[in-house]
């Protein structure tokens, strides 16, 4: 069976081959290069857009100003969720980098040039960076007008209200939270923050874009084209069927290349023109398109003396930047504030906020990631002043099967006290003192935990196409973006079918041609494309066994399906190829369709959470992880080195083993920089100032920890598929932070966790 | 850059006499590494771009008894790492080599090219300025030697006229007994460029006291900060912890460094203190 074998990557030979087809290299006859003319001012009303000097340069195909987004035949308005986004401004700009114009042009320096020669004039207006004070009475106002919210989503209709910067208030009234403090021995009361981030995938974002007569056909890297289409349906008024996106195999994408970022601009330049236009995003502006959302988290938890929890209060602030996106969907992930642990008492707030700064995107841990690194954290604060250890106080309060999580519902067997037992142990945890001192080096160990939830109601469809030679095609809108999906897929599809993978061929997205995919993100994609695929060949094998019994004279229950042939069950050489079956029904291919709509929790209670109490379930999926590490920390400079790193996760059924713990790896290894240096930094006008790869730091190889381990607890006979994607990089944080308070007895609060804020707290700590 | 035009000289004196026809409209590109990231970011607009690409007789790398080594300016940073030579004569100089960007960095840049861009940031210059280094400079009026020492003026600002090359550069040797060492410390990623770089070279006395010391400092300021207080407090003493210990603070109470992404001033204070100490109690245990 393919299923549960570590086979090589399907397109492992063209990765290293330079044999892969990504966006960036598509070139079509007559086509024009687009650049964005982006805004200098944080805030400001646009009075003036002249773009004729540009337009009557040499070589100047186009420009695309607002005069454009007026009249009839166009709906300007695009987003997830909260429709608040243009191609280019209409009547304000909202942070430095907001698209004002862009041009279309023979090659990329012209189009470069005629920017220049675009005249702008602005009305400075007052700008707010930070989102509690963007929710503070008389803040500036970002968005003025009626909110634009799509249907069915009644939460954002009732909190995201025009006269605030609230993008989305997510809220969890849980127990009392007056008698949960009253009944505490002790209270904790932290305020932990995380800077924005940038996905920073190799593949920058590109969009290409072609318009004939009737029909947008756009190529795009994006992780979910049917959102896409979507919206461009929307903004050009025309039926979803004239709308054609075509995605391939992403240079990476981490949540970055989620909902619309360049395809409305390059599409109307390639209207405008007639002409094919691609625009290709630069390194800096790759900042400007999503950043992970900047966010402050203040949790007061009250304990009993033994350590057990019995309150929490919690606010998030998230910083949405200048547009919504998909804030509205991610702040309810404060339903994770009070971790994967047993609270009886709880009230939890989780705003969106509206600010003049780089919009915000979906990023990998996908709003957990913030609030982990408040939970865990101090969780070792509340274990260090009652002087337990970080792994005892966890297993008294962590979640067991049927525990009440944060949304009310009962929990499933999550495995945690294995995860948290396996994951202490291969680092040595009971082994040895956990603080060991070298010189000026002292070595120390650190865990934390997760729960992580999935985007759910969630629907993934998937065609399924046999061959009249016997091979399978799979059409899936699902998007390989270096996780190995095709290969997972190919696996899933050829075990269901009784096929090699060498005969499977997984497809990648086209909306004319491949069914509905509601994304590849939120760690759903093997789970949900994978459940869809497999009703799909369930269809074919039907169609094959039907056939075959009449063929064969046998009865279906008697007979197996193996390596593209039908066999009577311990009947040697009663058998027939799947060819000969096609070619016996007379159909030349046989035809399944797998639909997975998915809106029920584990227990089979729908996912929706009250939106006054948020009670309710969660998701349909959780996903629980423990990540330990070891660190070094130089207390003469404060510099800290990852010695040891290990994730720890339940899973499920692996579908791929190796390639599973290589995406864990990876997922670690991306939390490692967010650790330790990376943030995005912005000047007194709120415009960015390290959007490189020099002043950007990334890890390098030389970063990995010397130990990196990976565990998939795969309990015997599981068959629930877990995604994987996300899980272990939220704990990282938290782990690393931990294990750097245990080394040298102080906490840092703010990530990231640099070589001179740790010096400065140890400076500090020598003068007390 | 469709602007700009390429002209590949064969030999020195076409380059030079170029460089002297066309003045400030030109740039010298060598390795490129650092000039094509310039010119994508419209920090320079040269109308000229002068490759010494086809240049032939500046690959060399040679020892001389008395001079030193000899090496061509056009030499890249990976090649200097890695010859036997220069690893003979100047290990340190060499690992020092192998410190800058990352290899594939390393492969296209050239030692000329390192020193003529000037980025306060870099691994080579404070070692070469302890080495007491010197470059050969070429230019339609002849050819001229400039003392490291003197060399660097300010941020990408160099001792070097518009109408010089970089063909050369020297390190003598060091006196028999002398050692050296240079520590790249990072604050972010290993690949980063240097916090702060520190290169000590220590000569001793037959008895054991020092006779010469010299620490400068990379990454610290526009320029490669050579710390004189330090020579004259170790001079004719023995290098005790103490001493180390004051040399150091000395030097870091000295220093006015800048602050960049990399650490604030005040981190940079407190490393160059214990960059001093460990690079003086290398040279001193000899590893």
């Amino acid at each position: 069976m393919a299923v549960g074998q570590s086979i090589s990557m399907i397109d492992s030979q063209q990765r290293v081959t330079g044999g892969i087809d990504y966006t960036l290299n598509i070139e079509l006859p007559r086509m024009l290069y687009g650049r964005i003319l982006r805004s200098p001012r944080a805030h400001a009303r646009v009075l003036k857009v002249d773009a004729s000097k540009a337009e009557r340069l040499s070589g100047v195909a186009a420009v695309l100003t607002r005069d454009d987004l007026i009249g009839d035949h166009i709906d300007p308005y695009f987003g997830l969720i909260i429709q608040d986004q243009t191609p280019v401004a209409l009547d304000k700009v909202r942070f430095v980098g907001d698209p004002v114009a862009a041009v279309a042009a023979v090659d990329d320096e012209t189009a470069a040039e005629a920017l220049d020669l675009i005249d702008v004039e602005y009305e400075e207006l007052p700008a707010v960076f930070d989102a509690e004070e963007a929710l503070k009475p008389g803040a500036v106002l970002l968005h003025e007008s009626l909110r634009r919210i799509i249907p069915g989503r009644p939460d954002v209709t009732a909190r995201s209200q025009a006269g605030t910067n609230i993008v989305h208030l997510f809220k969890q009234r849980k127990g009392d939270i007056s008698q949960g403090f009253r009944e505490s021995d002790h209270i904790f009361d932290n305020t932990f923050s995380s800077p924005p981030v940038n996905h920073a995938a190799l593949e920058p974002h590109v969009a290409v874009a072609q318009v004939s007569e009737r029909q947008i056909t756009v190529w795009t890297c994006s992780q979910n084209p049917y959102v896409v289409q979507r919206q461009l349906a929307g903004i050009f008024k025309i039926p979803m069927v004239d709308v054609r996106v075509i995605v391939f195999t992403l240079g990476g994408g981490f949540g970055g290349k989620l909902n619309c970022k360049l395809e409305p601009v390059v599409a109307m330049l390639a209207k405008k023109t007639g002409q094919p236009v691609k625009i290709t995003a630069r390194r800096n502006e790759v900042f400007l398109l999503g950043v992970q959302h900047e966010c402050k988290v203040r949790l007061k938890t009250g304990v009993k003396k033994d350590g057990t929890l019995v309150a929490v209060e919690a606010y998030c602030h998230y910083n949405s930047g200048a547009y919504g996106d998909t804030t509205p969907n991610l702040i309810t992930r404060g339903y994770a504030a009070a971790g994967p642990y047993r609270v009886p008492h709880l009230l939890m707030d989780s705003y969106g906020v509206y600010t003049n700064t780089a919009p915000s995107a979906a990023f990998r841990g996908y709003g957990i990631t913030q609030v982990v690194w408040a939970h865990e954290s101090q969780m070792d604060i509340i274990a260090d002043a009652l002087k337990m250890d970080p792994l005892e106080i966890r297993l008294k309060n962590i979640l067991q099967k049927g525990d009440s999580f944060s949304t009310g519902e009962p929990m499933p067997e999550m495995h945690y006290n294995e995860l948290l037992e396996s994951a202490a142990e291969k680092v040595g945890w009971n082994n040895g003192p956990i603080v060991v001192r070298e010189g000026n080096k002292i070595r120390a160990k650190g865990i934390g935990v997760i729960v992580k939830g999935m985007a759910t109601p969630t629907t993934s469809t998937a065609s399924i196409k046999l061959n009249a030679d016997g091979s399978l095609n799979v059409l899936t809108s699902s998007v390989e973006m270096g996780q190995g999906l095709k290969t997972a897929l190919a696996q899933i599809a050829a075990s269901e079918a009784g096929l090699p993978v060498s005969r499977v061929r997984v497809s990648e997205p086209d909306t004319s041609f491949t069914p509905f995919d509601l994304m590849t993100a939120a760690s759903r994609a093997t789970f949900c494309m994978g459940t869809a695929i497999r009703k799909g060949v369930q269809q074919v094998r039907d169609q094959l066994l039907e056939a075959a019994a009449s063929m064969l004279e046998a009865a279906k229950e008697d007979l197996i399906l193996n390596d593209g042939r039908v066999m009577v069950r311990g009947v040697q050489g009663k058998s027939v190829s799947y060819s000969d079956i096609v070619r016996w029904t007379k159909t030349n291919t046989l035809l399944g369709h797998g639909i997975f709509v998915s809106g029920s929790g584990p227990d089979g209670s729908p996912v929706v959470m009250d939106f006054e109490t948020g009670q309710g379930y969660g998701s349909a999926e959780w996903h629980p992880a423990v990540v330990t590490c070891e660190v070094v920390v130089d207390t003469e400079t404060g510099s800290v080195k990852v010695t040891r790193l290990h994730g720890e996760l339940y899973v499920g059924k692996v579908i791929n083993p190796r390639l599973s713990e290589l995406q864990v790896e990876g997922a670690m290894l991306f939390a490692l920089g967010q650790v330790l240096f990376e943030e995005l930094s912005s000047d007194t006008n709120g415009g960015i100032t390290n959007p490189n790869l020099s002043d950007y730091m990334l890890p390098s190889f030389e970063d990995v920890p010397s130990q990196l381990s990976v565990h998939l607890l795969e309990p015997h006979g599981v068959t629930d598929v877990h995604g994987i994607g996300e899980t272990s990089l939220p704990p990282v944080r938290p782990a690393i932070g931990n294990a750097i308070c245990r080394a040298i007895g102080v906490r840092i609060l703010d990530l990231p966790i640099t070589p001179e804020k740790v010096l400065r707290a140890l400076e500090n700590q020598r003068k007390i | 850059m469709p602007n700009i035009k390429l002209s590949q000289p064969t030999t020195l004196d076409e380059a030079v006499t170029l460089l002297a026809k066309e003045g400030d409209q030109i740039k010298i590109i060598a390795g490129g590494t650092a000039l094509v990231i310039m010119l994508r970011n419209h920090l320079i607009s040269p109308s000229v771009l002068l490759s010494l690409g086809r240049l032939p007789d500046l690959r060399y790398i040679r020892h001389e008894p008395g001079t030193g080594l000899r090496i061509g300016g056009l030499v890249t940073i990976r090649d200097a790492e890695r010859a036997p030579l220069i690893r003979e004569k100047q290990p340190t100089l060499a690992s020092t080599f192998g410190k800058v960007g990352n290899i594939r960095v390393r492969n296209a840049a050239t030692v000329g090219g390192n020193l003529s861009e000037a980025d306060y940031a870099s691994d080579p210059p404070c070692m070469l300025v302890a080495l007491r280094a010197k470059a050969n400079a070429s230019s339609v009026r002849g050819k001229r030697e400039i003392p490291l020492t003197e060399f660097f003026q300010g941020f990408y600002e160099t001792a070097l006229n518009p109408d010089e090359i970089l063909t050369e550069l020297i390190v003598p040797d060091l006196a028999p007994g002398s050692r050296s060492v240079y520590l790249k410390y990072v604050s972010r990623s290993s690949e980063d460029r240097p916090c702060v770089g520190m290169a000590a070279v220590l000569e001793n006395q037959p008895d054991g006291t020092c006779k010469e010391l010299r620490l400068v400092a990379g990454a610290v300021a526009e320029t490669p900060q050579e710390f004189e207080s330090a020579g004259a407090m170790a001079r004719g003493q023995r290098l005790t912890d103490q001493l180390i210990e004051e040399i150091a603070e000395a030097c870091s109470a000295g220093a006015e460094p800048l602050s960049d992404l990399r650490g604030s001033a005040w981190y940079r204070k407190q490393i160059i203190r214990v960059m001093a100490r460990r690079a003086m109690q290398h040279v001193i245990a000899g590893h």
